[in-house]
């Protein structure tokens, strides 16, 4: 079941920039570094949000500094948290491949990452809602709640 | 190593410009399979017609619906202006699933423009800025 609080939809735009920015430089740099580190930011932010490094960093410093202007709405967190955990395993999967034997495949799998995190930064089509919305159509138990 | 980092740019920009093309191909080919699949199937009568109406399809749990009714509350204060009204009807896409179905819904939000007659018009799966919204509103006047 989703729970409904205030959320900076501004925190979750800065949070796709830094993805998109961490993984491509890594792919241009030729750094398997920068997109590991993106993902473990992923996975640790999702498992405990004091570890949500780029979302700290628009609180402590984008914010304050008027960088990017706070949008905040009642919202729902499950499908954000999910597309950031979702985000982080492919993105995860990625950096392993690249640090083992398949560097080909690891740089395929970041630029997915990168490519479903423009589309929703640039085009609004949210992947992880996608796969979400899909599961609850599905009736997939944890997708789906009740109207309100 | 300067030269392989020239290359990795352009083709970063090369699959950046092949996935936008991939994109807009795929929602366009899906409007038209929306707008057919309206004008061969009636409407359900929970369907207002007669005057052009924005659907709208959301669900409770959906990340995109708050700041997509912001945008299409923008887009009726915008319309508003120049004397025009903007109707909206709100359906929840797993509860009307059979409409859902006949819209072509993937994801919510998703905001269908059908024109007097009740045909689509314009078919944006996923968040949709005002301005696109009056600038589709407005075609079909």
């Amino acid at each position: 079941m989703s729970t409904t609080q205030l959320l900076d939809h501004s925190a979750l735009k800065f949070n796709q920039i830094s993805i998109i920015t961490f993984t491509l430089l890594g792919f241009i740099l030729n750094q398997p570094i920068l997109p590991a580190f993106a993902a473990a930011v992923l996975i640790a932010g999702s498992i405990n949000k004091k570890f949500a490094l780029f979302k700290l960093t628009y609180a402590h410093i984008v914010k304050p500094l008027g960088l990017l202007k706070p949008n905040i709405v009642e919202d729902s967190t499950a499908p954000h948290e999910f597309a950031q955990l979702l985000g982080g395993i492919v993105l995860g999967i990625g950096s392993l491949l690249l640090y083992t034997w398949q560097p080909l495949f690891g740089w395929i799998f970041a630029w997915i990452v990168i490519l479903l995190a423009a589309a929703n930064l640039f085009l609004g089509f949210c992947a992880g809602c996608f796969v979400y919305y899909q599961l609850g159509k599905l009736g997939v138990p944890g997708f789906r709640t009740q109207s309100q | 190593m300067t030269q392989t980092i020239l290359q990795r740019v352009f083709l970063s920009t090369e699959i950046f410009l092949a996935f936008v093309l991939v994109v807009k191909s795929y929602s366009t080919y899906n409007e038209w399979k929306v707008r057919l699949q309206s004008r061969k199937k009636r409407l359900p009568v929970t369907v207002e017609t007669g005057k052009p109406i924005l659907l709208y399809f959301w669900t409770s749990d959906c990340a995109q619906c708050k700041p997509q009714e912001r945008q299409i509350e923008r887009a009726q204060a915008i319309l508003q202006q120049s004397g025009k009204t903007l109707k909206i009807q709100k359906f929840d896409a797993l509860e009307e699933h059979v409409l859902a179905k006949l819209m072509n819904v993937m994801t919510v939000p998703t905001t269908v423009l059908l024109n007097s007659h009740g045909n689509v018009t314009t078919w944006n799966p996923g968040l949709t800025p005002a301005d696109t919204i009056v600038k589709q509103y407005l075609a079909i006047q």
